[in-house]
């Protein structure tokens, strides 16, 4: 409202200022300013020569020249009379006109153009606003130039690490994770932190390294429940039946029974057990080449069939996050996206209970972040 | 609220300049009412743009992302300063602080314009408001610094790091001045063609914007090579771009008309040709920015191509350029031509100048359009390059430098020319000896660059001569020449002057040319490389964080022939916010020679892959601009009437008294 008390305010001074402007003078006569204007160029003109002539930089014979030159000029200067102009009864008139149309025009096309209802938003405004997110792009700026000056500190990096993984820079992710293996005795936990950073960095397949390190984890901790959750996905993507259900069965019989990956790790045992037999009847009867594609099928072809089931009939917020889960072991992150999607269009309130676990594995796996 | 006021100032401004052409052009015999509204609508039209220019930047500073042209250009962490310059570091803002320079010209126009005659001013805001509502309604159609966005978001994405430099402050400001200034050259050529006549105080007027316009592209120029040169670490300083080009035309078609304004003011001849140069120098100014602003080229001005822009611009300038091109050849031979003289004059001499400099203008034209024109009608993409520039370029600079010292030595009306050789024996063979010393001290031989050192000593010399020649040294007792030295006026110490500059930037040019030395290495820390006497010695690799990027300096230790040792500083910076890569080229400066060391990557060894090179007297050529434009100050400082006086047929039988 307060940009149009303006708008309207300036306008009407702007108006007045013009149309005042062309009345001041009324008084004066045009022609005569003009050709004093003119005459007085030559008197200028005069003098100068004069005093050229007085401080010896001109000599008599060239200045009596030039004042020739000037009279000529003149001369013909006044033979040009101007004729005076027509039409002056239409310039009052014209120039009301004129000042009003054209604050008129401005306001026209301002309220075609503008945005009056939008506030300002200056930096200082946005940061004071309630529950604003540190911005994550400045957060990692500012501990990666502290870092620069001191690439000992071992906290830096910890908090670093993770704000990449956040922001979805994989590889920076890693280099952070090796910072801190090499600045401080490994464990179980910052061995897998590493080796989630280059799985997440190779698209969720597991490289030698990645699987190095987690095997590394487990040594070190046998009850480390986060490396082997990736050692048993990672053979059940494999296709090592044998292995992912030792696998998934060491981790399961590491649970209390609340954990968040229980139900995952339960799908991920019942699939190669299924998958297991089938195989072994298989591998008796055809040996086929492209079995790991076969079977990696057929555990698509499970986790779809929860997908359509929960597009058709819709589902609990954890069966959303078990579908979201399962497509990040596969690797399929753009589905994990759409599922993700999906399930916030079902549970739009943050404050649902279980949105927390849905978003942090989505946030962790870069869902969030790509998709803004 | 700030951000929708600068918004409605602006397009308030723009229908206020709408008011002042309608009103300038409908009514400009009717006298002094009228001229009083135009004039009060130029002041108004650039006190709006003033205010929307301001609510922008304020925008920027605060980092109000709500406005998209903050969000695009400019970062939170960015320093102060470069918040500021990211204004104009996009199109948008760029566009804003022309048509500000446009406005901010007529309004100057406005208040000193009290003694011209009202009708020629009212037609001469007229004009003025013209171009300002067509650039004014350009920016806003098609390209509003005000447009909005929302929600907001939280950071923007940062300048282009090439453009985070103190460059960007200077710049680009002092460009603008100098192409738009030439507006006002412009809008008087159509005012006296329109009204039929020139009148004494025309000439008057127009040289001081001329050479203001002048002063202030020479100095966007120098400063735009030299940001080049240091900034974009290929140890270059001009390049032949088209939008180099695009900035050289509008210079030498203002140098000329400089000149024939000067003929103009003093003699009341030429005029129809200075009426001609000033519709061109400013027709190669809206040419110049159509090139960079149109997206037609690719380079760091012309920051993001839309085609809608460009065909409107390039509508304007058929409308602008071909109207008063049209409208002179209608109009010209209704205007009286001025004073006679002879071939060999002053003015003739000018004339020549014109000549020169027009053909140059002309040659630079051919090669920037040419390609563009060739491959707008399906032709193959050709580029022109610097031999074509360097031959017909060169060719035409080599006689306007042989004839340049001349020219101030020619009387008005008519001269001597075999008396002016006579005074400048001495300077010619001051020249010879200085070349000969020179190359000999070099140790070359006999080529192109003695010819340019010649040329180049040749003007700067001839420059000193013509004062030495004024205050008849050696000629009187040294007591007077001190007289007439201190009573010169200021305006034969600006000729002077700025031809020495002339000289000096020649000399600069051409010893870089000829004798620049470069070496490419790949070196390791505690590895040195010799180039040209000096030694340079890689000795230390440091990260540092700087504002808003983190960067990898080096340290150089640069050991002079004299064993004095000094470091240089050469960097590759990341900009955090849009991860570009940017580097700053390390220079030491000795005497006038430069040191310039550029940072490559890293090989596999480890090494660095490092590009230095010896640049002799490559400042001479930044002086001599600085020397130029100082000279374009201290004549417009000279605020006094300077008549021309003819030589009369007679020579003058005895000596000028003295004071």
């Amino acid at each position: 409202m307060s940009v149009w008390l303006f708008v309207g305010g300036t306008a009407v001074l702007v108006a007045l200022t013009l149309m005042f402007a062309g009345r001041a003078k009324k008084g004066l006569e045009g022609e005569a300013l003009q050709s004093l204007s003119n005459e007085d160029h030559f008197k200028v003109q005069l003098a100068e020569i004069e005093a050229d002539v007085k401080s010896g930089r001109l000599a008599t014979e060239q200045a009596e020249a030039a004042k020739a030159e000037l009279a000529r000029e003149l001369m013909h200067h006044r033979s040009k009379a101007i004729a005076p102009a027509a039409g002056s009864r239409w310039v009052g008139a014209g120039l009301v006109v004129a000042s009003l149309g054209t604050v008129g025009l401005a306001i026209a096309i301002y309220a075609f153009l503008g945005t009056p209802d939008q506030p300002a938003a200056p930096m200082s405004a946005r940061l004071a606003e309630e529950g604003s997110p540190l911005n994550l792009a400045q957060a990692i700026a500012s501990v990666e130039k502290q870092l620069l000056l001191t690439p000992n500190d071992i906290e830096g990096w910890r908090v670093l690490a993770p704000a990449y993984m956040r922001a979805s820079r994989f590889t920076d992710a890693t280099n952070a994770y090796r910072r801190i293996l090499e600045l401080a005795p490994p464990n179980a936990d910052a061995l897998t932190d590493l080796a989630q950073a280059l799985l997440f960095e190779n698209q969720g397949v597991a490289s030698p390294e990645a699987i190095e390190v987690l095997e590394r984890a487990v040594e070190m901790d046998p009850t480390h429940p986060r490396s082997r959750f990736f050692l048993a996905g990672n053979a059940t993507r494999q296709g090592d039946w044998d292995n992912a259900i030792s696998q998934w069965n060491e981790l399961i019989s590491l649970a209390n029974g609340d954990e968040p990956w229980l139900d995952v790790a339960k799908n991920g045992l019942s699939v190669a057990m299924a998958r297991g037999e089938l195989t072994s009847e298989e591998t008796a009867s055809q040996p086929s080449p492209s079995q790991n594609s076969g079977q990696a099928e057929l555990i698509r072809s499970m986790v779809s069939g929860l997908a359509e089931r929960l597009e058709q009939e819709g589902g609990s917020i954890a069966e959303w996050t078990r579908l979201v889960r399962s497509y990040l072991v596969l690797g399929e992150n753009e589905r994990a996206r759409l599922a993700y999607d999906k399930a916030l269009l079902a549970y739009p309130e943050p404050d649902t209970e279980g949105r927390a676990e849905l978003d942090t594995l989505a946030g962790q796996a870069g869902l969030i972040g790509e998709a803004e | 609220m700030s951000i929708e006021l600068g918004h409605f100032a602006l397009i308030l401004a723009a229908a206020i300049a709408v008011g002042q052409t309608i009103v300038g052009f409908l009514f400009w015999r009717t006298g002094n009412r009228v001229t009083a509204f135009v004039r009060q609508a130029a002041v108004l039209q650039f006190l709006f743009i003033l205010v929307s220019f301001l609510a922008l930047v304020q925008s920027f500073v605060l980092s109000d992302f709500s406005v998209a042209l903050a969000y695009e250009y400019s970062h939170t962490q960015q320093p102060l300063i470069y918040k500021i310059t990211s204004v104009w570091g996009n199109h948008e803002g760029s566009m804003l602080l022309w048509v500000l320079i446009l406005a901010l010209f007529g309004a100057a126009v406005a208040v000193f314009g009290r003694n011209l005659p009202g009708d020629l001013l009212a037609l001469v805001l007229g004009v003025q408001g013209a171009l300002g509502a067509a650039f004014v309604f350009f920016t806003i159609f098609t390209s509003n610094p005000f447009e909005r966005m929302n929600p907001v978001p939280f950071e923007g994405r940062d300048l282009n790091p090439i453009l985070q430099d103190i460059g960007l402050a200077i710049h680009p400001p002092l460009l603008y001045v100098g192409y738009v200034g030439l507006s006002v050259c412009f809008s008087f050529a159509i005012a006296a063609l329109i009204s039929g006549r020139i009148d004494a105080a025309w000439a008057r007027w127009v040289r001081p914007w001329a050479l203001a316009s002048w002063t202030f592209l020479t100095l966007g120029i120098a400063m735009g090579s030299y940001w080049a040169y240091y900034e974009l670490g290929w140890g270059g300083w001009w390049f032949w771009d088209p939008v180099e080009n695009a900035s050289l035309m509008p210079w030498l078609a203002a140098t000329a008309l400089l000149h024939s304004a000067l003929v103009m003011e003093k003699r009341v001849a030429l005029k129809v040709w200075t009426i001609f140069l000033a519709i061109l120098a400013f027709s190669l100014s809206l040419l110049g920015t159509f090139l960079v602003r149109s997206g037609i080229l690719t380079s760091v001005h012309s920051f993001a191509a839309d085609p809608t822009r460009g065909l409107v611009i390039l509508a304007m300038l058929a409308v602008t350029i071909g109207g008063a091109f049209a409208l002179f050849a209608w109009r010209a031979k209704t205007l009286r031509v001025g004073g006679l003289f002879a071939p060999i004059s002053r003015e003739g001499a000018l004339i020549l100048n014109n000549l020169f400099l027009a053909t140059a203008v002309a040659a630079v034209m051919v090669g920037t359009l040419y390609p563009l024109i060739l491959q707008a009608f399906g032709g193959p993409m050709i580029s022109v390059g610097a031999p074509f520039f360097d031959l017909t370029f060169g060719a035409l600079m080599v006689p306007l430098l042989i004839l340049l010292p001349l020219g101030p030595f020619l009387a008005w009306k008519r001269g001597d020319f075999v008396a002016v050789i006579q005074r400048l024996a001495g300077a010619a063979g001051l020249t010879f000896l200085l070349t000969l010393v020179t190359v000999f001290l070099v140790g070359g031989q006999v080529s192109l660059a003695t010819l340019g050192l010649l040329l180049g000593f040749w003007v700067a010399i001839g420059a000193i001569a013509e004062i030495v020649d004024r205050v008849k040294l050696g000629r009187i007792p040294a007591g007077q020449s001190w007289l007439r030295l201190k009573g010169l006026p200021k305006t034969a110490w600006s000729t002077a002057l700025a031809h020495f500059g002339v000289g000096v930037a020649v000399l600069g040019i051409v010893s870089v040319s000829a004798w620049e030395t470069e070496k490419v290495v790949s070196i390791g820390v505690g590895e040195s490389v010799e180039l040209s006497g000096y030694e340079v010695r890689l000795s230390q690799v440091e990260q540092l964080a700087g504002s808003n990027y983190i960067a990898e300096r080096v340290k150089f230790d640069v050991t002079a022939p004299d064993q004095s040792v000094r470091s240089s500083f050469s960097e590759k910076r990341v900009y955090t916010a849009s991860r570009q890569p940017s580097t700053e080229a390390g220079i030491l400066t000795y005497g006038f020679s430069q040191f310039y060391i550029s940072l490559g990557d890293q090989d596999e060894s480890g090494n660095r892959v490092v590009r230095v090179w010896f640049k002799p007297y490559i400042t001479l050529m930044w002086y001599g601009s600085l020397i130029m434009a100082l000279a374009g100050f201290l004549s417009l400082s000279d605020r006094r009437l300077r008549v021309g006086a003819p030589k009369t047929a007679r020579p003058t039988p005895q000596p000028e008294p003295a004071q």
